[in-house]
C-alpha cells in the first residue's frame, strides 16, 4: 500500500495521521469505506482526484466514479443553459466527464505556452484563473468529445 | 597563366554593360593571383586566401572567367552581388570563383530565361515561406566543374539560336554520364543543376518525389558525347538553397509563362530543370515545387490524370487532411455555430449537406442541439454525395453511423443520402421538403461549390435549386483564392502562392504519415488546377469578394457569423499542436482561417433576400 505524501492538498487530516501509523492494513484510514472515501474525494480538486486514483484498487474505483469527475467539471465551468440530467445524458454516452476532463478541459486551461499571435485578438483563455471554464471553452470541449467519440465508432466498425 | 578560353563568351547577344560592381574586386584578385606565378599556396595563404597548389591554375582561370562574365552580365543577374557584403566565403577563393560563376552564368547566358527571369522578377521572396534560409558553404572543388563550366558554354554556344532543344538548358552542366564516380539515384543526365556538384549530394541523398522522374522522359543520347573525364571525388556539403529557391521560383514562373505561349519545347527543358532544382530545396518548398512540377509535366505531355478516384482513398487523404490541419475543424465548427444559432427555437431541423464525406461535421452539432435549453429537435439530415465506384452505398454507411451516434444521445434522427455526379443534377422536389412552418431548413456546403464553376449554369440551378428549398441559413466554406481566373499564368502564380502558404502550415504537424496523405490530398487539388482545363478542372476556387457578388446576384443577404464561432474557433487554433502560425481574422461578418496573415479559408453565413419570392425563382 502506498502511503500518501504529506504534502498532499488534500483538506483533510486523515491524511496525515496515516503516517503515523505503522500498519497500512489496519490503519484507520484504509479502512475508509467506498462511501466515506467518495464524500472525502467529493471535496478535493481535479489533480488530487488524479492522484488518489494511483492509491490503491479501491481508490481506484471510487474516484473514477463518474459524478465525481462531473462535480470537477460542472464546478467551475459557465452555466451552458441545460440541466444536469440532459448534460449527463449526453457525456455520459459519449466517454464521460473524466474524459472529457482530461482530455479538453484541462489542456485547454493549461497556460499556453505559445507566443501571441501577431494579428488575431487576445487570447481570452489566459485571464481565467486556472480551472475556469467560460461557455465556448465548453462547448468546444464537448464538440471534441463528440468527434472523437464518432471517429472511434466510425473507424473501428470500418475495419471489417 | 592560360589564356586559352577565347571561345568563352559568355553572352551571345549583347546585353546592356551596366556598371558591375565587383569588377572591380575581381581585378585585384586576378592580380594578385598572378603575382603567385610559383604556384605555391602559402604565400596566397599568408594574404588569407585559401588556395591548394594543385588548383592554381583553375583559379587562375576562373578569375579570368568571372571577369569577362562580370563584365557581359545583365543588370539583374549581379546587382544582388553589390548589395551583399559577404556573398560567400572569400578565403576559399576556388570555391568563391566557382560559386560566382555559377552565379552569374544563367541569367546571362540564357536569353528566354533571362526574359522569363525580368517578367517573374517582380516576385517576392514569398514563395520560400518562412523555412527557407540562407546557408553559407565552403566546398572543395576539383577539375571537373571547370571542365563542366566549359561544356555547359559550349554547349550554348552551338544552339543559340531561338528553336534550341534540351542540350540548351541554360548555365551549367550538360556534363556526361558515363564518368559519374558516384552513382545517382537520377539517371538523366541531360539534366541541368545550377550548381552541379552540389546538388550532387542531394541525388543521393535525398529519394525526392518518384512521379516527376517518372514522366520525364530519358535524357538525349547526344550529351554522353562529350566525354568529358570526370575522374574524381566530389565530396560535397550542402547547398545554399535560398539560391536555389530563388532560381527555383524563377523556372517554375518561366515554365508556366512558356506554357502558356505554348511554346512546349522551352517547357519541357524548364520543367527537368525545376526536377532537380526541387530537389534541392527542403521542407514544404520542395513538395510544392515538386507538385507543380508534376502538374505542369502532365499539361505539357497531356498526360492527365485519371479523374474517377477510388473512393475510399479519396476517404482516407480527406481524413488524415481533417486530422492533420485545422481547416476542416475550423469550417465545421463555425458553419455549426451559424446554424445552431439559425435552428433557436425550432423544433424540427432538417440540414441538407452538399459534402457529406463522412459525416464528420455533424455529430458537434447534434452533441450542441441535444444540450440546448428545451432540449434537441428532432434532426434530419439529408447528405448529398458522388457515386462510390466499388457499389458500396457509401451514403448509407455514413447514414447509420450518424444514426447510432444519434440514438445514444437521445437526439430523434433521420437520414437520407442522395447520390448525384454533380450538385447540379439534384432538384428540390427529390429532397422531400416538408413546409418550412414544421422544418426548418439548413443548407450546408464545404469546398462544394466551387467545383460547379466548370459547367457554365451549373452554379445557378443550384442556386435556384436551394432558394426552392427555402432555408433559414446556408453555409458556404470556400478556399480564399482565386484560382479561376482566365490568364493561366495568373491562375499558376496565385495557386503556387496559396499552395505554398498552406504546405508550410502542414509542415509544424505532428504525425508524419497523415502529413504525407494531407499533401496528397493537396497535390491532387494543385494537379487540376495546373493541368485541367474546361470541364475537368474543377478546383475553381474563387475569393470571397467573388462569391459575395455571385450570391448577391443570385439573391441572397449575409448573415453575421456571431462572436461564439470566433472565440470558439480561436480558441481551437490554441488546442491545434503547432498553432503557432494559425490565425482567425473577421471580415465583414465572415471568418477566415490564415496562416501567417495570409487567409486560406472562409465561413460565411447566407439567407434568402426575400423569402416570400424564392417560390418563383
Amino acid at each position: 500500500m502506498k502511503r500518501i505524501s504529506p504534502d498532499s492538498p488534500s483538506p483533510q487530516s486523515k491524511l496525515k495521521r496515516v503516517k503515523e501509523d505503522p500498519e497500512p492494513e489496519t490503519g484507520g484510514f484504509m479502512n475508509l469505506d467506498e462511501n466515506l472515501l467518495y464524500e472525502v474525494l467529493k471535496h478535493v480538486d481535479a489533480r488530487t482526484l488524479a492522484m488518489a486514483s494511483c492509491v490503491s484498487k479501491l481508490w481506484l474505483k471510487t474516484a473514477r466514479d463518474e459524478r465525481l469527475w462531473e462535480l470537477i467539471c460542472t464546478r467551475h465551468w459557465a452555466n451552458i443553459g441545460c440541466g444536469t440530467q440532459q448534460l449527463r445524458s449526453v457525456v455520459l454516452p459519449l466517454g464521460g466527464f473524466r474524459r472529457l476532463h482530461s482530455r479538453y478541459l484541462w489542456p485547454l486551461s493549461k497556460p499556453q505556452a505559445a507566443s501571441p499571435l501577431p494579428w488575431a485578438p487576445p487570447k481570452i483563455i489566459n485571464s481565467k484563473p486556472p480551472g475556469r471554464w467560460g461557455k465556448d471553452e465548453v462547448h468546444l470541449c464537448l464538440s471534441l468529445l463528440s468527434i472523437q467519440y464518432y471517429e472511434k465508432m466510425h473507424f473501428t466498425s470500418r475495419r471489417r | 597563366m592560360k589564356r586559352d578560353h577565347n571561345h568563352l563568351q559568355p553572352n551571345p547577344d549583347p546585353s546592356s554593360l551596366r556598371g558591375a560592381p565587383s569588377t572591380g574586386k575581381a581585378k585585384v584578385w586576378d592580380e594578385e593571383a598572378a603575382q603567385q606565378d610559383c604556384g605555391m599556396d602559402e604565400l596566397l595563404a599568408v594574404l588569407g586566401y585559401k588556395v591548394k597548389t594543385s588548383d592554381m591554375a583553375e583559379v587562375a582561370q576562373k578569375l579570368e572567367q568571372l571577369e569577362e562574365v562580370m563584365c557581359n552580365v545583365q543588370d539583374d543577374g549581379i546587382s544582388h552581388l553589390a548589395s551583399e557584403t559577404v556573398h560567400y566565403n572569400p578565403s576559399d577563393l576556388s570555391t568563391w570563383l566557382e560559386s560566382m560563376l555559377s552565379e552569374l552564368n544563367p541569367p546571362s547566358t540564357f536569353d528566354p530565361f533571362g526574359a522569363a527571369g525580368t517578367a517573374a522578377a517582380s516576385l517576392d521572396d514569398s514563395f520560400l515561406g518562412p523555412a527557407e534560409s540562407s546557408t553559407l558553404t565552403t566546398l572543395d572543388f576539383d577539375n571537373i566543374n571547370r571542365k563542366q563550366q566549359k561544356s555547359g558554354q559550349q554547349i550554348f554556344e552551338e544552339a543559340s539560336c531561338s528553336d534550341y532543344d534540351l542540350k540548351a538548358i541554360p548555365g551549367k552542366a550538360i556534363y556526361s554520364q558515363n564518368t559519374q564516380p558516384q552513382p545517382q539515384t537520377h539517371d538523366s543526365s541531360a539534366s541541368s543543376t545550377p550548381t552541379n556538384v552540389k546538388s550532387e549530394k542531394r541525388f543521393k541523398s535525398t529519394s525526392g518525389p518518384p512521379s516527376p522522374s517518372d514522366i520525364f522522359p530519358p535524357p538525349p543520347p547526344a550529351a554522353a558525347s562529350y566525354g568529358i573525364p570526370t575522374d574524381s571525388t566530389r565530396p560535397v556539403v550542402l547547398v545554399d538553397s535560398q539560391e536555389n529557391g530563388i532560381r527555383l521560383v524563377h523556372a517554375l514562373m518561366a515554365c508556366a509563362e512558356a506554357v502558356q505561349q505554348n511554346n512546349l519545347n522551352l517547357a519541357e527543358a524548364l520543367v527537368k530543370q525545376i526536377g532537380f532544382l526541387a530537389i534541392s530545396q527542403a521542407g514544404a518548398m520542395r513538395k510544392v515545387a515538386t507538385y507543380f512540377a508534376e502538374a505542369l509535366a502532365r499539361r505539357i505531355y497531356r498526360f492527365y490524370p485519371q479523374n474517377p478516384l477510388d473512393h475510399s482513398f479519396s476517404d482516407v487523404l480527406h481524413m488524415h487532411f481533417y486530422e492533420t490541419c485545422p481547416y476542416l475543424k475550423f469550417a465545421h465548427f463555425t458553419a455549426n455555430q451559424a446554424i445552431l444559432e439559425a435552428f433557436e427555437g425550432k423544433k424540427r431541423v432538417h440540414v441538407i449537406d452538399f459534402s457529406m464525406n463522412q459525416g464528420m461535421q455533424w455529430p458537434a452539432l447534434m452533441q450542441a442541439l441535444a444540450l440546448r435549453v428545451g432540449g434537441p429537435p428532432a434532426f434530419r439530415l439529408t447528405g448529398i454525395g458522388p457515386p462510390s465506384h466499388d457499389n458500396s452505398d457509401h451514403l448509407q454507411e455514413v447514414g447509420w453511423k450518424l444514426a447510432q451516434f444519434a440514438e445514444k444521445i437521445h437526439v430523434e434522427f433521420e437520414y437520407r443520402g442522395f447520390v448525384a455526379n454533380s450538385l447540379a443534377d439534384l432538384d428540390a422536389s427529390m429532397l422531400d421538403l416538408r413546409p418550412s412552418e414544421v422544418e426548418a431548413v439548413a443548407v450546408n456546403s464545404v469546398f462544394e461549390l466551387h467545383k460547379l464553376l466548370a459547367r457554365p449554369g451549373a452554379i445557378d440551378k443550384v442556386f435556384s435549386v436551394v432558394k426552392q428549398m427555402k432555408p433559414e441559413l446556408v453555409t458556404i466554406v470556400e478556399q480564399e483564392a482565386n484560382h479561376n481566373g482566365p490568364v493561366f499564368l495568373d491562375r499558376f502564380t496565385e495557386s503556387l502562392h496559396y499552395y505554398s502558404t498552406l504546405f508550410d502550415s502542414l509542415e509544424g504537424s505532428v504525425s508524419s504519415q497523415d502529413k504525407v496523405m494531407s499533401e496528397v490530398y493537396l497535390g491532387k487539388q494543385i494537379c487540376n488546377v495546373v493541368a485541367c482545363e474546361g470541364v475537368d478542372r474543377i478546383e475553381r476556387h474563387e475569393s470571397l469578394t467573388q462569391w459575395r457578388n455571385r450570391l448577391s446576384t443570385a439573391g441572397f443577404s449575409p448573415v453575421h457569423l456571431g462572436s461564439n464561432a470566433f472565440k470558439q474557433a480561436s480558441m481551437l487554433l490554441a488546442l491545434f499542436a503547432g498553432g503557432d502560425g494559425y490565425g482567425v481574422e473577421e471580415n465583414n461578418g465572415c471568418l477566415m482561417l490564415g496562416w501567417h496573415n495570409r487567409p486560406l479559408i472562409t465561413t460565411s453565413a447566407w439567407k434568402l433576400t426575400n423569402k416570400t419570392t424564392a417560390i418563383s425563382q
